[in-house]
Order: structure tokens, then C-alpha cells, then sequence
């Protein structure tokens, strides 16, 4: 802010003065209030997910049963056709675990 | 101490406590930074919109790849939720005026100075709304708030050369309309 022109000096003057008043500063629970904001929407977020899933789920289920039976498959058969890959996909978290569970280790 | 791009690593795992950190790291400049685009009488406004950047910058981190720095990317957030804000139509004017949060007591001696002095800021900080926003957030980062133009080049996401010219800028455009007013 070197070599200023006289005319500029008297602003600068005119600007520090009017620009004199203390900043406010920002409020206490500034961080609190933001942190409950975000747990709320990652809660609300979730929630929506965890719908949206469970309703795909159901329709995708329900029109299956519908189709499966049109097709004069027996009720066991659908059972195990619905019941088989979803046993299948719970595990797979389980399995997962457990295949990296040694490898994990060696890191420590 | 780690990075912010370590924490940022973190929060993409699903931490919120390393989110909390950058907060803690960033908050008070994203603050000055909406403050010096709002103004000094929309304070309330301008911690609003902190703490929506933060909102906005969490669920976006999942896909924040590094390519800028977290500072940076966060001010622009800012800057431009602040700009949004303001041009809304309440808050073209201040609901106070912007001369009534400043010195009320001056030391100059004699009311008719004083109300002069009055009169000439309250024209100065009306002069300073018909400014761009940038030259307006420049003026009031560097003068009011204190930051050096190192500081408000790195808020504004701008060379400091181009702070300077912004300043200079402004305080040619105040100089010419202070002088349309007479003063």
C-alpha cells in the first residue's frame, strides 16, 4: 500500500475512520449448533435411504412372488428363489470380515 | 497437527470429528469473509451463511477430489451463498444503518463537526454499497477486519496484486463519488 497519491491518502483516512467500529465476532454455539444441523441431516439423509431400500426391496419382492406364481412355480420354490440370494448377500459382509481379517492384521 | 486434506480423508470415511476440526480451522474466515460481503449490519446473516457453507461443503467432501485446496474451495462456497444472499431484494439496504454500529462518540470536538462527520460516513458507506461486491468485501477485509491483502487475496481466491488493484479501484470510485456528493 506504498506510493499513494494524496487525494487517495485522505479515502484511506476517510475509510479507516468509518471502518473503525469493532468486528462482531462469531457466536458461541456457532460450532454446536452447526454439528447438531449436521448430525440431523445425516440422520434425516439415512432414514431416506434406508426407505428408499427397504420399499425397492418390497415392490421388486412382491412383483417377483407375482410373476414367479404366473408361472405356476411352487410356493417352496419361490421361497428358496427369494430367500436364497438374500441369505447370500447378508453373509457376504461376514465373509468379507473374515478373508481380511489376517491381512489386516499384518498391517498392525 | 494433520492436514487438511488428511482431514478431509477422514471425513470421507465417515469421521465427523476431523469435520469438526476443518470447522474449527475455517470457521472464523468463511464468517469474515460473508460479513465483508453482507455487511456489518446483517452479522446474524452472515453467521447463516457459515454455517450453510459448512452444511454444503459436508455433503459435497464425498465427492471433493483435491484438486484445490480446501481453504479455497470453501471461500468460494462462501462467496458465492453470500453474493445469493444479497442480492435478494431485503437486502439491497441495510435494515440499520451502517453508520449507527459505528463510533457513535467521536473525539472531535463540537456537534457540528461531529454531525458532519457523521453525515460524511453515512455518505462514505453509502458510496461503498454502490461498489461491486468484490471491491465492497475487499475494502471491508482489508479496513474493518483487518486482514492484510495476503489474507484477503486467499479469501477472495485472487492474486494479491489484484487486491491492491481492487482497492485502488475502489478508493478512486469512492473519491469520485464523494465528490459527486460534495464532499
Amino acid at each position: 500500500m506504498n506510493e499513494m497519491e494524496p487525494w487517495e491518502e485522505d479515502i484511506e483516512i476517510l475509510l479507516r475512520h468509518s471502518m473503525s467500529s469493532a468486528a462482531p465476532d462469531l457466536s458461541q454455539d456457532f460450532e454446536i449448533a452447526l454439528m447438531t444441523k449436521l448430525d440431523l441431516a445425516t440422520k434425516r439423509l439415512d432414514k431416506f435411504r434406508r426407505v428408499m431400500i427397504c420399499g425397492y426391496i418390497l415392490v421388486s419382492a412382491l412383483a417377483s412372488v407375482v410373476i414367479m406364481r404366473g408361472e405356476g412355480l411352487h410356493w417352496a420354490a419361490i421361497g428358496a428363489l427369494l430367500l436364497g440370494p438374500a441369505t447370500l448377500l447378508s453373509l457376504i459382509p461376514s465373509l468379507l470380515r473374515l478373508s481380511r481379517g489376517p491381512v489386516n492384521q499384518a498391517f498392525l | 497437527m494433520e492436514t487438511d486434506s488428511q482431514l478431509i480423508c477422514r471425513v470421507q470415511r465417515g469421521d465427523q470429528t476431523a469435520f469438526a476440526e476443518l470447522v474449527r480451522r475455517h470457521r472464523h474466515q468463511v464468517f469474515s469473509l460473508a460479513l465483508s460481503i453482507l455487511g456489518p449490519a446483517f452479522a446474524p446473516e452472515a453467521e447463516d451463511v457459515a454455517q450453510e457453507v459448512f452444511l454444503k461443503a459436508y455433503r459435497s467432501l464425498g465427492t471433493f477430489r483435491g484438486d484445490a485446496e480446501f481453504g479455497s474451495w470453501v471461500y468460494r462456497i462462501t462467496f458465492n451463498q453470500a453474493v445469493n444472499l444479497k442480492s435478494l431484494a431485503r437486502f439491497r439496504r441495510p435494515n440499520l444503518r451502517e453508520s449507527a454500529l459505528q463510533n457513535v462518540v467521536s473525539d472531535e470536538a463540537g456537534p457540528d463537526r461531529q454531525a458532519e462527520t457523521a453525515q460524511r460516513d453515512q455518505a462514505l458507506t453509502e458510496c461503498i454499497l454502490t461498489l461491486p461486491d468484490a471491491y465492497q468485501s475487499a475494502l471491508r477485509l482489508y479496513y474493518w477486519l483487518g486482514k492484510s491483502v495476503g489474507e484477503v487475496s486467499e479469501l477472495l481466491g485472487v492474486p494479491e496484486n489484484t487486491v491492491k488493484s481492487y482497492l485502488h479501484r475502489a478508493r478512486l470510485l469512492l473519491q469520485g463519488k464523494l465528490k459527486e456528493r460534495g464532499y
